[in-house]
């Protein structure tokens, strides 16, 4: 894993080494060389000129390159919305629902992370672990709570709502039970008599990108009318499709559990969404054109909702399937498990022992046989014997080992099926709680999903 | 009733433009292989405060437009920018445009590199005050931006290297407004409107194309470029080095006041040159006092051009309108 740790830090020679064919190495490093303004600027250039662009000349300028990041999270199952339905919402109460919206970056997406060691002072935010850029799950809630939030104000100004915005948002919420649902609310130390928090029942994800590109905003000043010192900006490249997961869990059985209420709940959310963050964009400076998005796909899982397909990938849980067992298998065990190292010796030395045992005997036989042809016979026997013993040992120790290994898969394969137990146990809905599914694609497909869940479509 | 019945959509203005000639934003590597977000911005932006200032108005700007987060009197924005690009594309341009000069000396020439041609969609949202006792300020504001689009979208231009011939556009559809009403307030002391000036030189001839019909951007270039050389000949006069650095730049001093386009099309066939500028262009102003000779010299020269005179020249000056600029941006933005 490509991770910066201390003892990487200490290393110069590592350092040398990854630095020079690694440019989120290099962001990361550089700055540790800078000793004055100066040198932070030339640093800059510098990186600027050999990793951002392309065919760049002696006065750094050249064809902005696109940078790929390093790309584990997929392998590593970071990037949840890329699960299938029922690994998603297995187990699951009825009503709950996914919904997967894919969206089309139009301009470049600012994600300013605290960075205080990179390069530049504007690095997008990535995943320590990773290096992957991606928008977190808490900025996206908030940046949806603000969509809802001009898309349903309410009939009292925002301004009446509170003295500051923390009241303000316990009050929109306290007046919108769909708000109040959706987002949940924290008190945040808000001095109100229903002050109090509650948990909301949508689950964000975070969107996950790969690729980054640099920008400069050159700040104009009015006493030249000309540009001032340029301010260089690490940016998520436009052009690039990022997918929101975004789960409503239904507490089914309680007040306001019902489909028609989740129906309700996720059409308002997704209106909301569909009408303003094109126009809002995402992340920093989306009121400046940046973090542009063009809406691509709506994708609705749900369970036992009525009206909805059967997933495509509807493949259902499957019992764990039980690994083989060699013939051997048993010979190997004691007490219900592979012999210990000691008793395997112990075993192997005997059957050894008994190989030597024949081996003496024809040993014996050979010096007290006088016919030459009969003692020819003994001596290949013999040699038989003696090359058996080797291929004894071997086979002794080869098998032993297969034994622990498929012990140790069959140790997970009967961990694997006691959690498919439970999750049984747990998933088993209703006959009719089905894991369905609705697709929409094109630029309107988040509008006419929300119109579908608000039941206006079908009736 | 619907879940969905109380749904506000956002009260947007969407400008559809057309390049008319390229538009240019720079980028890390000066390269323009795409339109930054920041540079259209800070060109709207720039034009609006502009308009602004005409009518006495010199905070529009950062309530309108927004302020750092460490300002002492901070605003967030009241407008939010989407920018759909998908229907440019980048054209390369000639790298160098000079020509031989009439007084033998040699000069360097102008420099080019990529630039964006074809259609771009702007979306404008009015994001409303948190306190209703400023919707009135803010439906004000409102209506002084669309003007000010108005104006720059039919007079002058957006984004950058417009003093050297990029940013020309138009719309099918300019956003409807109402005019404004007279304003008794006296023009801001800083640059605004009341100090600009719009030219537009128009000609017979289409303009020069490449084989495939397109504009031919060098020669179209070129013949902006000879006609911003022409103008600031104007004042190459004892004296003028100042006032002429000034008005058309100089390198880490000035920014360019004055902004002369690349010849481009009209509907008629034929073609046009738009000369737009600020004078003064700078917070403290300067050479307030050379203003009305440094126009009339412009506008002299603008009647004898490098190659003869424009069929047709309209001419525009914010100095004459100082009774009432309020009439005077309604005219320019066409709703009076």
């Amino acid at each position: 894993m490509e991770t910066i740790c201390f003892d990487f830090l200490a290393d110069p020679e590592q350092q040398r080494r990854r630095r020079e064919r690694d440019w989120m190495v290099q962001a990361a490093l550089l700055r540790a060389d800078a000793h004055s303004p100066k040198d932070l600027t030339d640093l800059r250039s510098g990186f600027l000129r050999e990793q951002a662009l392309d065919n760049a000349d002696s006065r750094g300028q050249g064809s902005a390159r696109i940078l790929q990041c390093r790309d584990p999270v997929a392998r590593i199952g970071f990037d949840t919305a890329g699960r299938e339905a029922q690994q998603a919402l297995r187990g699951f109460p009825v009503g709950s629902a996914r919904l997967l919206l894919r969206f089309r970056l139009v301009t470049p997406l600012l994600t300013k992370d605290d960075d205080a060691f990179n390069l530049f002072d504007n690095p997008v935010r990535k995943d320590r672990l990773t290096g992957r850029p991606f928008v977190a799950a808490a900025s996206l809630k908030g940046l949806a709570a603000d969509a809802y939030q001009r898309a349903f104000p309410g009939t009292r100004s925002w301004a009446g709502l509170g003295g500051d915005d923390p009241a303000r948002t316990h009050a929109f919420r306290r007046a919108d039970a769909h708000a109040l649902r959706l987002f949940g609310i924290a008190d945040d130390g808000v001095q109100a008599p229903d002050s109090g928090s509650q948990a909301g029942r949508l689950h964000f994800s975070p969107v996950w990108f790969s690729k980054v590109q640099y920008l400069v905003m050159n700040p104009g000043d009015p006493r030249q009318a000309a540009g001032t010192l340029p301010i260089q900006f690490e940016a998520i490249a436009p052009e690039q499709a990022g997918v929101l997961e975004v789960i409503y869990f239904n507490p089914a059985g309680m007040p306001h559990g019902d489909v028609a209420t989740v129906r309700g709940d996720l059409a308002r959310f997704l209106a909301a969404l569909a009408v303003w963050w094109p126009v809002l964009g995402l992340g920093a400076k989306r009121l400046g054109g940046y973090g542009g998005i063009a809406i691509d796909r709506a994708e609705l899982q749900a369970v036992g909702w009525p009206g909805l397909e059967a997933p495509a990938m509807a493949a259902g849980p499957q019992r764990p399937t039980e690994p083989s067992r060699p013939a051997y298998f048993d010979h190997y065990l004691e007490n219900d498990a592979p012999l210990s190292e000691a008793s395997f010796q112990g075993r192997l030395q005997q059957r050894l022992a008994e190989v030597d045992q024949r081996v003496t005997g024809l040993e014996a036989r050979r010096l007290q046989q006088k016919d030459k042809n009969l003692r020819q016979k003994i001596v290949k026997e013999l040699d038989k014997v003696t090359a058996s013993r080797k291929a004894l040992e071997s086979q002794m120790r080869a098998e032993y080992a297969k034994v622990q290994g498929v012990w140790a898969e069959r140790e997970a394969w009967r961990q694997a099926c006691a959690v498919f137990e439970v999750e049984q146990e747990v998933g088993d809905a209703p006959q009719d709680a089905v894991i369905g599914q609705r697709t929409l694609t094109g630029h309107d497909s988040w509008m006419e999903l929300a119109r579908w869940m608000a039941v206006e479509d079908d009736q | 009733m619907s879940v969905l019945a109380t749904l506000a959509e956002p009260p947007s203005v969407i400008l559809n433009l057309e390049t008319c000639t390229p538009l240019y934003t720079g980028g890390v590597g000066q390269r323009g292989e795409s339109l930054h977000p920041s540079g259209l911005l800070g060109s709207l932006r720039r034009f609006s405060g502009l308009s602004a200032a005409a009518l006495g108005d010199s905070s529009f700007e950062t309530r309108l437009w927004g302020t750092a987060p460490d300002a002492k009197d901070r605003h967030a924005k009241r407008v939010a920018l989407a920018l759909d690009l998908g229907e440019l594309k980048a054209v390369t341009m000639p790298d160098k445009v000079t020509w031989p000069r009439e007084d033998g000396r040699s000069r360097p020439g102008w420099y080019f590199s990529q630039a964006q041609v074809g259609r771009l969609r702007l979306t404008l949202t009015h994001r409303s005050p948190t306190d209703p006792r400023d919707r009135d300020r803010a439906a004000s504001d409102w209506q002084l931006l669309l003007l000010a689009l108005r104006i720059q979208i039919r007079h002058a231009t957006l984004a950058a290297r417009d003093q050297w011939g990029m940013g020309v556009v138009q719309a099918a559809d300019l956003p409807a407004v109402e005019p404004l009403a007279a304003q008794g307030g006296a023009p801001s002391r800083h640059p605004g409107l009341q100090g600009a000036f719009f030219a537009q030189l128009q000609f017979d001839d289409g303009v020069p194309v490449d084989g495939g019909g397109a504009p031919d951007w060098r020669k179209c270039l070129e013949f902006g470029l000879r006609w911003r050389a022409h103008l600031r000949g104007a004042l190459r006069m004892p004296g003028m080095d100042d006032l002429r650095h000034y008005l058309f730049g100089q390198l880490n001093q000035w920014g360019s006041a004055i902004n002369v386009s690349a010849l481009h099309r009209l509907p008629d066939g034929g073609s046009a040159v738009r000369v737009w500028g600020l004078v003064p262009h700078t917070a403290p102003a300067r050479f307030e006092q050379a203003r009305t000779d440094a126009l009339k010299r412009l506008r002299d020269a603008m009647d004898t051009g490098p190659r003869g005179r424009p069929r047709r020249i309209l001419w525009e000056d914010g100095a004459a309108h100082t009774g009432d600029l309020a009439a005077w941006i309604n005219q320019l933005a066409g709703v009076a």
